[in-house]
């Protein structure tokens, strides 16, 4: 099991986790004690990964292509 | 009129073409299935080539937003279709290719909205096709509608009918993940609850087996207990039968019975006098007979036999 702490995590490193957690819950040797640890981190990561999806928000950045600009243009806006 | 020649012009031409191109990239391995790369299922960020005014823009972000959150898009924009298109839509694989890691996008999605092959013309350069087939990054190609076809779209790792359905493959849809999270934590609680169950069955068949074997030996030690009450009782019976022995024996040794037989006692301050010389002439003597007492006194001894004994 991971240590990283669910803070850090992204939507997609927070799904992948709840999926090995799930996964280890489907295995043959199912420890009450761990499963409990694992069960208790699973609904942390779930509710993480709930209130991530609650974003709603899309960002629009326009960029500029090499040889108009020299970067990124920063004109950001929302959809 | 007399034909000399004929050439080809308009559609037929580009359709040739087209054919033609198709035909050598198809031979290069350009739309090889093999070499199709996947996209992360959750994109953090997205790269957009299409034009800015093109309906395809609108339709992409829509259906991205409505499906998905928290997504960035870099929007490149490019002329779809025209002279400028080709060396819009090639330089812009470039720019996304050499953006820095921490800027560039997981999949970059190619897009425009229908039109005849003369509009599509530029996703049908060879240019273009080989700057999909290069990218880095994964390609998605949504180029028309659902029934045109494109080089670009063969040249793509995943093609899209529409600009709509590139934001559907992009992106999962929210309610699907929710509902896909829910199922997974029910299934752990589920799981975990099961084998909470199992471990109390175990606990509770050893408690009844334990209950079972408590019984049993309960059962032992309740034989062993009427076995020993039973021995007791017949000891106790045998032991009433011998005191009743001794209480006849001692009964024919009672010596008021041989008293009642007509014999007497004689005692002296309580002795029992067995020996007549024991007593001097003229002491008090009790004598018990069968009726009652009698106190007399002593007028001659005689140890020998005939002896004489006077009543006062």
């Amino acid at each position: 099991m991971t240590t990283k702490k669910t803070k850090q995590s992204t939507f997609s490193e927070a799904y992948a986790e709840l999926e090995d957690i799930t996964a280890w819950f489907e295995g043959e040797d199912v420890d009450i004690d761990e499963g409990l640890k694992r069960f208790e981190k699973g609904v942390a990561l779930a509710h993480f990964c709930k209130q991530r999806l609650t974003e709603v928000e899309a960002r629009v950045r326009e960029i500029r292509a090499m040889y108009e600009s020299e970067s990124i243009n920063d004109k950001t806006e929302s959809i | 009129m007399q034909v000399q020649e004929i050439e080809q012009v308009g559609e037929g031409t580009l359709q040739k073409a087209y054919l033609a191109l198709k035909a050598k990239l198809e031979a290069e391995g350009v739309f090889d299935v093999s070499r199709k790369r996947s996209i992360p299922r959750f994109p953090k960020r997205i790269g957009l080539i299409t034009s800015r005014e093109a309906a395809a823009y609108g339709d992409f972000l829509r259906i991205l937003q409505a499906r998905w959150g928290g997504v960035e898009v870099l929007h490149l924009h490019v002329h779809v279709q025209g002279q400028e298109a080709v060396s819009d839509i090639a330089e812009a694989f470039k720019t996304f290719a050499n953006l820095p890691s921490n800027e560039k996008p997981e999949v970059l999605v190619l897009t425009r909205g229908g039109g005849s092959l003369e509009d599509l013309h530029a996703f049908n350069d060879e240019a273009v096709v080989r700057a999909v087939f290069a990218s880095p990054i994964p390609v998605i190609c949504a180029v028309g509608h659902e029934r045109d076809e494109s080089l670009s779209d063969f040249a793509a790792d995943i093609r899209a009918s529409t600009p709509s359905h590139a934001a559907e493959i992009v992106v999962p849809r929210r309610e699907d993940v929710l509902f896909e999270i829910d199922t997974m934590v029910r299934h752990q609680e589920s799981r975990l609850s099961d084998k909470l169950r199992q471990r109390g069955e175990v606990v509770r068949r050893a408690l009844q087996s334990m209950q079972l074997v408590l019984t049993r030996q309960g059962h032992k030690v309740g034989i062993l207990l009427e076995r020993i009450t039973n021995a007791i009782e017949s000891q106790i019976g045998t032991l009433k039968q011998t005191c009743g022995h001794w209480d006849a024996l001692l009964r024919q040794l009672d010596p008021t019975r041989v008293v009642a037989r007509g014999y007497a006692i004689v005692r002296q301050g309580g002795r029992i006098i067995k020996d007549p010389n024991s007593l001097d002439k003229g002491d008090s003597i009790h004598i018990q007979c069968a009726e009652g007492n009698l106190t007399a006194e002593v007028l001659q001894t005689d140890t020998a036999e005939g002896i004489q004994q006077q009543l006062v």
